[in-house]
Parts: C-alpha cells; sequence; structure tokens
C-alpha cells in the first residue's frame, strides 16, 4: 500500500500558535467559570490557567512560557497606556489632598515593609528594592477588575490614580536603589550614577515622544473613528519595541505616554482610548503569563515573610488613605473601601526581579524568593478583595 | 395613612414671588459620560457654608439646586449664581463635571445607578426602564400664590405659553448618541409617564381637592408629587410650579426663564387677558409638540383667535405685552436676552452647532461644563 504521505508525522508538532490557542481558550473558560460560578474577577480565572501550565514541564506548552515574553510586554503596554489615559494630573491641582493621600499610603507602606524586612534581617539595599517593589499598587489587576464589572465612580476613579502614581514613584526608588546596588557591588561612578539616570531619563522621553506621535497622528483622523485606535495601537507596539531595544521601562514609558497623551490634548481629539476586545485579549495575555512565572522554589520557606509584608503593607496603605480621607472628599467607609481596593501588587515587579537577577544573580535570587512568594499570594486574594470593594461602593455594572 | 383623607392645605405665600429648582449632570472628565457622584458632591457641599438647597435625584448621576424664595429676579439671579459657583468648586475636587442640558447627549440609560433612597427603588420598581430612561434634566419654576384659586387660574393661564417656555429652554437635541431632530427630546421621554401632560380643567382648589381625593381613591396616587403634569400647584410651598422646561446650559437663561414666567404671571393677574376654559387646551398638544420639535420655527396655533403664527412672532408680540410689566417688575433686561435668544437660536441651536465643530460628543459636553462654569 502506497504510504499516506499527505498526513502528518505523528505525533503531532504545535507550534506556539496552537499553544497560544489552547492557553487562551482555557483562560476564556477558566475566566467564564470564576465569573459565572464563583462570581470571582475573570483575572482569577486567568492567573490560575498561568498556573496550570507552569505545572507541565515541558512539552509544547512550555513553549508559551519564553516565546510569549514579548506578547506579554505588548499586552501590558496596551494595558498600561490604557490606564495613563484614565489618569487626570489636574486632578491633582484641583485637590492637592489626593497628592497627600497618594504619598502618605505609598510611604506609609515602603517603611512598613522596610521596617520589616530589617527585622527579619535583610541587608538594607534587599530591604529597599522589597519595600518599594511592594509599595505600589498593581494598575493592570486595577483596570482589569474595573473594566470587567464596568466600574465608575470616586472609588475606582482613585484607585486608577493611586496605582499609576505609586508605580511611578515606586521606578524612582527602584531607580536610586539600583544606583546604591552598583555602588556596593564597586562598579565605577560613571555606572552608577549613568543607568539609574537613563532609566529613568530615557523611559520618560521615550513616553513623552511616544505620545506626542500619537497626538499628531489623531489630528489627522476625526474623533471616534476606530482608525485612531488602531494607529495608538501602533505607536505603542513600536514604543515597546523601543523600550526593549533600549532596555529602558515599558511600564514607565506607557504609562507616562497615557498620561502625556491624555493632558497634552487640548481640543479633545483623543477619545479615551477603549482598546475593546483587544485589551481584553491583552488582559488575559497578562494575568496568564503572570501566572506561568508565578513559581517560587522557597514558597514555603518564604511563607512567613511574605505573609509579614502583605500584612505590613496592607496596614501602611490603610493608615494612608485613612488620613486623608475626609479633606480629600471620601467617607470613612469609602476609605475602607479603597484601602481594600489598593492590595493588589504589581505584576511589573516580576520584570525587576529578572532586570536585578540578570545584573546581580545572587540578590536577584533572594528578591525573587520573597516577592514571588507575596505575589501568588496576592494574586489570589487580591482582584476578588478589589471586585467586593468595587462592589460594595455601589460602582459595578453587573448583570 | 388618616392624613392622606384630609385635604390639601394650600399654604399662603407671597403673590409673584419666585423659587427654582435645577435638576444637573454630573459627568465625569474622562470622558464626558454620566458618572456616580451626587452622594460623595452632597456631603462636600454639605461640610461647608452655602447658599441655596442641593438634593439628590433619581439616579446617582443628577443633583438637584434650589433657591430660596424672591421678590427680584435679579437676587434670585445672584442667589443661584453663588449655587452654581459652590457645586463647581466641590465638583472640582472630585473631577467631576457640571452641566446643564435636558438630556444628556450620549449616555446609556441601562448603565444609570438608582440613588439609594427608598422612593427612589419604589419609583424603580413601579416603572421599570422608564425610571431610568427618565434620567432627564428640567427646570422647575414656583411662582407664588396668596391661594389655591388664584393658584389654579395661573395654572391654566399659563398653559398658553407653554410653547414659549419650551422653546426657550430646549436643550435636549441629542438623546442616546443621535440628533433626534427635536430642540426638546427630554419631554418625550416625560410623555411615557402615565400623570404626564396637561393638568384637569379644574379651577377652584375646593375641586381640585375632589379630583385628588378621587385619584387617591383609586390608588392612582399617593401624592401630588405622582403628577407629572407640565404645570402643577404645589401646596406645601403654596406656588403653581411650572415644570416644562430643559435645564438650560447657562445660569443666566435660568434665571431669565424665571423672569420671564413671573412676568406673564403678572400679565395674568393683571389684565386677565383670556378666559379659562376647555377650549384653552384644544390645541395644547399641538403645540406643544411643535415647540419641542421645531422651537421657535415651530407653528402655534393660538386658541383663543384660532390663528396660526409662527411661534417666534407670538413670543414677539407676548414681550410687548408683557413689557408694562416687565418695568413694573425689574425684568425688562432678562426679558431682552429671552428675546435675543428666540431670534440668535437657543441652547438647542448652541448644542448642534458646537457639535457640528468637532464631532465629538466628549467634546460637546465638555463644552458645556464650561459653559455651565464660566457663564456670568
Amino acid at each position: 500500500m502506497e504510504s499516506l504521505h499527505f498526513l502528518p508525522a505523528w505525533p503531532l508538532s504545535l507550534d506556539p500558535l496552537a499553544c497560544f490557542g489552547i492557553a487562551l481558550f482555557i483562560a476564556v473558560s477558566l475566566g467564564e467559570l470564576a465569573a459565572r460560578w464563583l462570581r470571582l474577577p475573570r483575572i482569577t480565572g486567568y492567573v490560575v490557567t498561568g498556573m496550570l501550565l507552569s505545572l507541565l514541564p515541558s512539552g509544547p506548552l512550555g513553549e508559551l512560557r519564553g516565546g510569549a515574553h514579548l506578547i506579554f510586554e505588548l499586552a501590558f503596554a496596551l494595558l498600561l497606556f490604557e490606564l495613563g489615559q484614565r489618569i487626570d494630573l489636574g486632578w491633582l491641582r484641583r485637590n492637592p489632598w489626593l497628592l497627600a493621600g497618594s504619598l502618605g499610603e505609598w510611604l506609609l507602606a515602603f517603611l512598613a515593609v522596610g521596617a520589616l524586612m530589617l527585622l527579619f534581617q535583610l541587608p538594607p539595599l534587599l530591604t529597599v528594592l522589597v519595600a518599594a517593589l511592594a509599595a505600589s499598587t498593581g494598575p493592570a489587576v486595577i483596570l482589569g477588575v474595573s473594566r470587567d464589572s464596568g466600574a465608575r465612580g470616586q472609588i475606582s476613579d482613585r484607585l486608577m490614580l493611586f496605582s499609576a502614581l505609586g508605580s511611578c514613584y515606586s521606578f524612582v526608588v527602584l531607580g536610586l536603589a539600583y544606583a546604591w546596588a552598583y555602588q556596593e557591588h564597586a562598579a565605577s561612578w560613571q555606572i552608577t550614577l549613568l543607568h539609574p539616570l537613563y532609566l529613568v531619563g530615557g523611559s520618560v522621553v521615550l513616553g513623552a515622544a511616544a505620545a506626542l506621535l500619537v497626538l499628531r497622528t489623531l489630528a489627522r483622523i476625526r474623533p471616534g473613528n476606530s482608525s485612531q485606535t488602531l494607529a495608538a495601537i501602533a505607536v505603542i507596539a513600536l514604543a515597546v519595541a523601543l523600550a526593549k531595544a533600549l532596555d529602558l521601562s515599558t511600564v514607565v514609558a506607557l504609562l507616562f505616554a497615557g498620561i502625556l497623551s491624555r493632558s497634552l490634548d487640548r481640543e479633545r481629539r483623543l477619545q479615551p482610548m477603549d482598546f475593546g476586545l483587544l485589551s481584553r485579549v491583552a488582559l488575559i495575555i497578562v494575568f496568564v503569563a503572570t501566572g506561568t512565572l508565578l513559581q517560587a522554589e522557597s514558597f514555603t520557606t518564604a511563607l512567613l515573610p511574605a505573609i509579614g509584608l502583605l500584612a505590613a503593607r496592607a496596614l501602611g496603605k490603610g493608615i494612608g488613605i485613612f488620613a486623608f480621607a475626609r479633606p480629600s472628599g471620601i467617607s470613612l467607609r469609602k476609605a475602607s473601601l479603597l484601602s481594600i481596593g489598593l492590595l493588589p501588587m504589581s505584576g511589573a515587579a516580576l520584570l525587576w526581579v529578572e532586570r536585578t537577577a540578570s545584573i546581580w544573580p545572587e540578590m536577584g535570587a533572594q528578591l525573587a524568593a520573597i516577592v514571588l512568594t507575596a505575589l501568588i499570594v496576592m494574586e489570589m486574594l487580591a482582584p476578588p478583595a478589589l471586585q467586593f470593594a468595587l462592589r460594595r461602593a455601589d460602582e459595578t455594572r453587573e448583570d | 395613612m388618616s392624613e392622606s383623607n384630609l385635604d390639601l392645605e394650600f399654604t399662603q405665600s407671597e403673590a409673584l414671588s419666585l423659587g427654582v429648582e435645577l435638576e444637573l449632570q454630573i459627568v465625569s472628565r474622562l470622558d464626558g459620560d454620566l458618572t456616580q457622584g451626587a452622594t460623595e458632591l452632597l456631603a462636600l457641599i454639605e461640610r461647608r457654608p452655602h447658599r441655596g438647597d442641593f438634593k439628590p435625584e433619581m439616579t446617582e448621576s443628577m443633583i438637584e439646586v434650589s433657591t430660596g424664595v424672591h421678590r427680584d429676579s435679579n437676587e434670585l439671579g445672584a442667589e443661584l449664581l453663588s449655587v452654581r459657583d459652590t457645586l463647581v468648586a466641590e465638583a472640582d475636587r472630585l473631577n467631576l463635571l457640571i452641566c446643564g442640558g435636558g438630556a444628556h447627549p450620549f449616555q446609556h440609560w441601562a448603565e444609570r445607578k438608582i440613588f439609594d433612597k427608598p422612593r427612589f427603588h419604589q419609583l424603580n420598581d413601579l416603572y421599570g426602564y422608564l425610571a431610568k430612561q427618565f434620567t432627564v434634566f428640567g427646570q422647575h419654576i414656583h411662582v407664588g400664590c396668596p391661594n389655591g384659586d388664584e393658584a389654579m387660574f395661573l395654572l391654566h393661564g399659563l398653559s398658553r405659553y407653554i410653547p414659549h417656555f419650551i422653546a426657550l429652554s430646549a436643550a435636549s437635541p441629542y438623546y442616546q448618541g443621535v440628533d433626534t431632530a427635536f430642540d426638546s427630546s427630554r419631554l418625550n421621554a416625560i410623555s411615557a409617564f402615565p400623570l404626564s401632560g396637561r393638568a384637569p380643567l379644574v379651577k377652584r382648589w375646593s375641586e381640585f381637592n375632589e379630583y385628588f381625593h378621587n385619584m387617591q381613591s383609586f390608588g392612582v396616587v399617593e401624592s401630588m408629587k405622582d403628577f407629572y403634569w407640565d404645570i402643577r400647584p404645589k401646596p406645601e410651598f403654596g406656588t403653581v410650579e411650572i415644570r416644562i422646561c430643559d435645564t438650560p446650559l447657562t445660569v443666566q437663561r435660568a434665571t431669565a426663564l424665571a423672569a420671564y414666567a413671573q412676568t406673564v404671571c403678572r400679565y395674568l393677574l393683571v389684565e386677565r387677558p383670556f378666559l379659562i376654559e376647555e377650549s384653552l387646551y384644544a390645541v395644547y398638544t399641538y403645540n406643544r409638540f411643535q415647540a419641542a420639535r421645531f422651537g421657535f420655527d415651530g407653528n402655534l396655533i393660538d386658541p383663543g383667535s384660532k390663528t396660526i403664527t409662527s411661534l417666534r412672532d407670538d413670543f414677539n408680540a407676548t414681550l410687548e405685552n408683557l413689557a408694562p410689566h416687565a418695568a413694573e417688575l425689574g425684568t425688562s433686561t432678562l426679558l431682552q436676552t429671552l428675546q435675543q435668544a428666540a431670534s440668535e437660536g437657543n441652547d438647542a441651536r448652541w448644542m448642534r452647532d458646537t457639535f457640528a465643530r468637532q464631532r465629538s460628543f466628549g467634546d460637546l459636553v465638555w463644552q458645556q461644563a464650561q459653559l455651565w462654569r464660566n457663564s456670568r
């Protein structure tokens, strides 16, 4: 019998596209399951998908981990740009107590976590890194959950503002910590000074350039036309590629691009970008990828300090929010909901851990142990807590 | 329930005194869509000394402001300006915008949140989607009356001028993201309610009481609040209440509308220009539709002479009749601004022109908010 040459060889070789399809399918299913049956945020389903995938030792699905990195950053960047667009810096001028509140909650969380880490006898430099990564609130989780539940109102607005500002504070402090790290590792003063400067300055300049490019392009397209959105996506992709190539922070560049593209848009040509379905895909990618990266070999040993860290952090944030709640114009009840909503940790910590590990492997490993453990706990607990807060604030629109 | 069988007592108030209520939109600075914020806004305003009264309305995206009682429309205007400034300052702290207009140009009614108060939830249960669709914004003008009989006389007399009030205040050409072709689309949202439109031809307060008790015994209404008429008596305040107007885009227009109401009432009381009889209402819905649809370009059938004129001409002729009364009340300058609006274009015209420039509803709402904030 002639061989059935037109049939493919067995076993099938699946390329990353198939893996992507399978992962997306599982994520969507688990997301719906979470939403329908457990009344949980969909992103919880996505994170669980990622964690399940990471259990597979190798094989086709393992490809996702390596290959998805750039897609992950692009998706993350889309979300950050979208979040940035929802940030109105003019609000800080109209209500300066918000700035006080945001600085307060970040700083108190930073100090509380720092004090605890010193208590656990971490070296000072590592302490600063851990505290800076812990002090901010995860913007992607905020955006994901509030989009998922159609939230609108004071608490949602403030959550977005605070998570964006917190990310910026953390970024600056991490930049300074890097300078310190170089010093400790006896680098020349040029490197000590120049790397953080390059990192902060470069990311900001890149963000500003992207914002200007978006606005320039949009000036020629009618508001509301979907070509506006497509042009913006093109610029975002370009900015991500540049940030990667130049070794800058995509997080800060894109967040900044979003913020600027809004505040420089004097004629309101730019409708607040709604990337629609695309941003839902981006959410899935970001949280599935986060899930796959959430592996801490030292989960059990680091669990205690991690839980301590989370408690200290929550306490610091809570005090900071309550202190400025009344003057900033919300009731104490809403302040407690805001404090709960600020619990999510930033997935950007993953990028920092990786970056650190690539420069100083030993410190990176120590950082990974505690930060990833805390992140795993928070990725499970925080989204439902945030959803709860938004529901209690009566800001969600759910069927 | 025992007191519900008592007669509605008409509180005596000074003839031709004035008060105004405005329902305003709370919108997001981000995209100009309606957003919730009434609770926080009211809490902030409560914490500072202010003129005027601030109340929640049906949904979290609305706020109602009202003035005290004034004899002089210019003083009323001054209070409204102060109320406006309070509102805008506190809204700024919450990153909210406040704007006038009879309806939001592109909101989706299904997204509205009912303000947490028993009466509002009750209405929501009773009227279903109508309750949320009722996210429309009106100006109510109260004119004081010494007794109920006079209130009923003014109620019916004013019905002749309802088309003027509609065209002067019209500020809801867009609804749910489309140009409705109406100058005031808000009136169509109100017409869906069972007790909307005109009041029955009842001339004496005692007869009105009878009518009210009848309706109450049928279970049709529980209180006066259940009547959504274009003009209704308000016995607690001792006023006749004109409810037909869209909330205008500026405080000035709101003040001028109140001044117009006051002047027409004086004219009616002093000159008694026509008899109150059912024939007044024969053309009522036709005139009302013409004004809501076409604004001042619409037609008006004069119920007395049975002739068709343009609404603009009829309004200008009315202003001439009112002139001596305006001089007496000190409303001449305010009425002039209305004459200007009638010839140069009302708020609906302004909204259409503004939208035509950028073709963005977000921008339109932004411009509306700027107009509300800055108008002097």
